[in-house]
């Protein structure tokens, strides 16, 4: 059975298989974690969410009609689900007071050394801030160095308008992060 | 500047994939250390890729706690996902035969009407309807039978305090059902079944007993045999008993008789017992031998009514 592609894993769970399920699981589930980190930037919630994903993915398989790739109609549904969890921790956290914590990034910014850990903290910070399409886009083309023409059949898009969107996130974040970057070496 | 922007960001593109030669590399640092653009954009491309290592990705046991945690909640919804598959060969059907569909949902409807039942079947389980069924039941242990009535009932109910101050809750929900259907349908066979062998219910379990005989059925004629060998009231093995001589007389019920003579504990079904046997065709010497092999336990009276009937020393 590991030998099989996704879609020919897909058949076998729509015929009840329980164990096609688990090896599709297995393949894609670092994938579906690292990219809702990207939006959610906890590792306990972002495991949340992938598990969310593949329930979801589960009830709605019959809908997948192999057209594009299943890891982009898997990465889709990543990014509903990532975004209803953050819609959700929104409504929650207008319910708590603010704390220290819960600051704006930019005063992190004005700090003049920031640790790599801080640093990363902070780029994640703003990719979950550009908008859906962008923050996808911008994670699987840098943290998982997806090439445009997957990114695209993520996005459901052309690779022309895939790079457009790249392009305008890169642009995003550039301006976002402004003065706190240095070269890397 | 030593090159243009655009064939910088191109090699900061290969760079990516990992497709990039040493000199390209050094390409790019001669580049940006004159081109600021550049510098803050190979930065950014930097951090990104930095920040893609340092995502804490869990550990095997916490997918494999994940993946054993999903394939618990998808087995939970399978009646809705047959709806849902229901739906979907309906929808293809519509397609192939635009007119199969109307005329199944006639003839479906149809049914429910000759069947004068509609289905008040919940759509989900909310809390309301939970708060009803456990009332209904709590109603129902006080002998107040349909002071509140709800569509579903709660067995094997267990409350225990959970650590954090709330309490765990466990319990069976049932849905009632009644229908009417034809004495041949496999759903009567079942429920017939269901109700000879469930041992909390005499009542119904003589009833359905007597039913057996119209119903004519191998497997319900099994249900009848256990129930005779095994059933600890006598009320239901004498029953067993009186039905299964109603039904046709071959060598299960030849033996399950005979058995009956050579084993049951009481003296009235060994003698009804008895009694059935000398009316068929049944080789004698069986019939003797099954009293012999009770030995010491058989009863003077069936000794003496064999002696009667023919079957004596």
């Amino acid at each position: 059975m590991t030998t099989l592609n996704d879609d020919a894993l897909v058949a076998e769970i729509l015929d009840g298989s329980e164990a096609a399920f688990e090896l599709l699981m297995q393949r894609h589930e670092r994938l579906v974690y690292r990219v809702s980190y990207g939006f959610v930037r906890d590792r306990d919630d972002a495991l949340d969410v992938t598990q969310e994903v593949f329930v979801r993915a589960h009830e709605k398989l019959a809908t997948y009609r192999g057209e594009g790739t299943f890891r982009a109609w898997l990465l889709s549904l990543t990014r509903r689900a990532s975004l209803n969890w953050l819609r959700r921790r929104r409504r929650d956290r207008a319910r708590e007071p603010i704390t220290a914590a819960a600051a704006p990034a930019v005063a992190a910014r004005q700090e003049a050394d920031l640790s790599r850990r801080e640093e990363t903290a902070l780029v994640l910070d703003e990719l979950s801030r550009l908008n859906p399409r962008q923050c996808l886009a911008v994670s699987l083309r840098y943290l998982e160095r997806m090439p445009v023409r997957q990114i695209a059949a993520a996005l459901e898009c052309s690779e022309g308008v895939a790079k457009n969107i790249l392009f305008r996130g890169v642009r995003k974040l550039r301006e976002r992060l402004g003065t706190s970057l240095e070269i890397g070496s | 500047m030593s090159e243009r922007c655009d064939d910088i960001r191109e090699l900061m593109e290969d760079h990516l994939a990992g497709e990039l030669a040493p000199e390209d590399l050094a390409r790019i640092r001669e580049h940006c250390a004159e081109c600021a653009d550049c510098r803050e954009l190979a930065a950014l491309h930097g951090l990104l890729s930095r920040a893609g290592e340092e995502i804490p990705v869990p550990d095997a046991d916490e997918f494999q706690a994940m993946r054993a945690q999903v394939l618990r909640e998808v087995r939970r919804p399978r009646a809705r996902r047959v709806a849902w598959e229901l739906g979907r060969d309906l929808v293809r059907l519509a397609r192939l035969h635009p007119v199969a569909v109307p005329a199944l949902v006639v003839l479906l409807l149809a049914v429910a009407l000759l069947a004068g039942r509609w289905s008040a079947a919940p759509a989900t389980l909310d809390d309301e309807l939970l708060q009803r069924a456990v009332r209904s039941q709590a109603a129902r242990s006080a002998g107040l039978d349909g002071f509140w009535d709800a569509p579903l009932s709660l067995a094997n109910v267990d409350v225990r305090p959970a650590p954090d101050g709330r309490l765990d809750l466990s319990f069976d929900v049932c849905q009632h059902v009644e229908m009417a259907a034809d004495r041949r349908s496999p759903v009567v066979r079942e429920v017939l079944l269901h109700a000879i062998l469930e041992p909390s219910n005499l009542g119904a379990r003589l009833e359905a007993m007597d039913l057996t005989a119209e119903v004519a059925d191998p497997a319900l004629r099994e249900a009848l045999i256990v129930t005779l060998h095994q059933d600890p009231a006598l009320a239901v093995r004498l029953e067993a008993l009186r039905v299964l001589a109603r039904h046709p007389f071959d060598a299960d019920v030849r033996d399950a008789l005979l058995t009956t003579l050579r084993r049951d504990e009481s003296v009235q079904m060994r003698l009804s017992a008895l009694e059935i046997l000398a009316g068929r065709e049944v080789d004698r010497k069986a019939v003797r031998r099954a009293i012999d092999d009770a030995g010491q336990e058989s009863d003077p009276a069936v000794l003496q009514y064999a002696s009667e009937i023919g079957y004596g020393l």
